[in-house]
């Protein structure tokens, strides 16, 4: 009895309440104890009859009573307790799974934010991908629409680069065929300004007078040309000068060339106006080998 | 595939002409090959017939209208333009010239006259 009596005095450690019981429990059992082994002593000692005596002076049953009450009201308390602590479990159990439920939703309204999320980022990045793709498409079509510009103007400067040529060839061919004209003629050809200086000849020129071309450019023709004696009034007008001033031609016109070694020879003459936009700017003068003079 | 192409012969003795006609008109897509002298335009007429000649009138060996004459011989209805720095008047053009060639054009004509005038004598040319 003694140690079940221990037994709950450690189960109750910390609970004052219960400990008090059990402290005020102790001293009532105790004397019931000692009421038991004066039952059991006189039972040994008188026999039947002593434990009777015994029995029937039963101080002991006021004790018992109050053991019974005091063990009827500790079970009361310990009843009370376990409720309260059922109760307590009860509001931690429910707590406990609210708590759960509570980060169940919020598991899930996080895992919904994250879809969430993760849609927009793959919508922005589909969004993105396809304005590359426009953007690529447009800057290829752009690309493409410059190169076909580009081609275009690099086929017009080249048609215009070989329309350049061509002209250039051309001119050079007209040019050499007219030098060639006027180079192949045996008659002395003068290209002169209306001053009468001389601007061009050909080669036959260089041949009948002994200078060469650049010799006789710039020289004047009346310097080494003259009207044939009694062809011209001397003291008149010089009759190649009068003759551009006036815009008039000079046919079969008798003059002496005198060359370079002073030596004479009769020609026959004939002067051009040259005529740029209907005005005269100069002349050219052609002379014809001819011995027997005359003319105007 | 070359050999699809429209082909022109050019006769001339000029290397700078052949070069720059023969550059024109193969941007237009022709295949072109050029002669110096009239004896060798007859020769490749014969060895590769042409589409067109164009030939220059004053060569060194002969004179193109000599070629052209050789070359109505061989083939009657091929079509020549005459390209000549040799300035002809209107009448001599319309009673001689044009009888003996299907075009004549003086080599002052633009290079863009010239090409015009081959495509439309193969046929080539666009209207407007």
């Amino acid at each position: 009895m003694k140690e079940r009596l221990q037994i709950a005095q450690r189960l109750t450690t910390n609970e004052p309440r219960a400990a008090r019981q059990m402290a005020a429990l102790e001293p009532l059992l105790a004397k019931r104890i000692d009421f038991t082994r004066g039952i059991m002593t006189a039972r040994q000692a008188e026999g039947l009859e002593g434990a009777k005596k015994s029995l029937l002076s039963d101080s002991g049953g006021e004790s018992l009573h109050e053991i019974q009450k005091a063990i009827s009201k500790f079970q009361e308390d310990q009843k009370v307790l376990l409720r309260e602590r059922d109760k307590a479990s009860y509001l931690q159990a429910e707590t406990t799974k609210w708590t759960v439920l509570t980060g169940i939703g919020l598991n899930f309204l996080l895992l919904g934010f994250t879809a969430w999320l993760v849609k927009d980022d793959i919508s922005a990045r589909n969004r993105a991908a396809r304005a590359m793709e426009e953007a690529n498409a447009q800057l290829e079509t752009k690309v493409q629409e410059r190169t076909a510009e580009l081609a275009a103007a690099n086929e017009v400067l080249r048609a215009e680069n070989l329309e350049r040529q061509w002209g250039s060839k051309s001119l050079e061919h007209q040019l050499r065929y007219s030098n060639l004209i006027i180079n192949s003629i045996n008659d002395l050809v003068f290209v002169l300004a209306k001053s009468l200086m001389i601007t061009r000849v050909n080669p036959a020129v260089s041949h009948a007078t002994g200078m060469g071309t650049q010799e006789l450019i710039t020289t004047k023709l009346t310097s080494f040309m003259r009207p044939r004696d009694g062809a011209v009034d001397p003291s008149g007008p010089e009759p190649c000068a009068q003759a551009l001033k006036e815009g008039r031609d000079l046919q079969n016109f008798p003059v002496i060339l005198v060359d370079k070694q002073g030596k004479t020879k009769s020609y026959s003459m004939n002067l051009y106006p040259l005529r740029d936009r209907d005005k005269v700017v100069g002349g050219v003068v052609t002379l014809h080998a001819d011995g027997n003079g005359g003319g105007k | 595939m070359a050999q699809s192409k429209k082909h022109i012969l050019i006769v001339d003795d000029e290397a700078d002409v052949r070069d720059v006609l023969a550059l024109a008109l193969t941007a237009k897509g022709y295949r072109v090959t050029g002669a110096e002298t009239p004896h060798e335009g007859v020769r490749l007429v014969k060895s590769d017939p042409p589409n067109l000649v164009i030939s220059d009138l004053q060569m060194e060996d002969s004179d193109g209208l000599e070629m052209i004459e050789q070359i109505k011989t061989i083939s009657p209805d091929m079509p020549v333009i005459l390209l000549t720095g040799m300035i002809f008047d209107a009448e001599t053009v319309r009673n001689t010239i044009s009888k003996k060639v299907s075009c004549y054009l003086e080599k002052t004509s633009s290079l863009q006259r010239v090409t015009q005038e081959a495509q439309r004598l193969l046929g080539d040319l666009k209207s407007a």
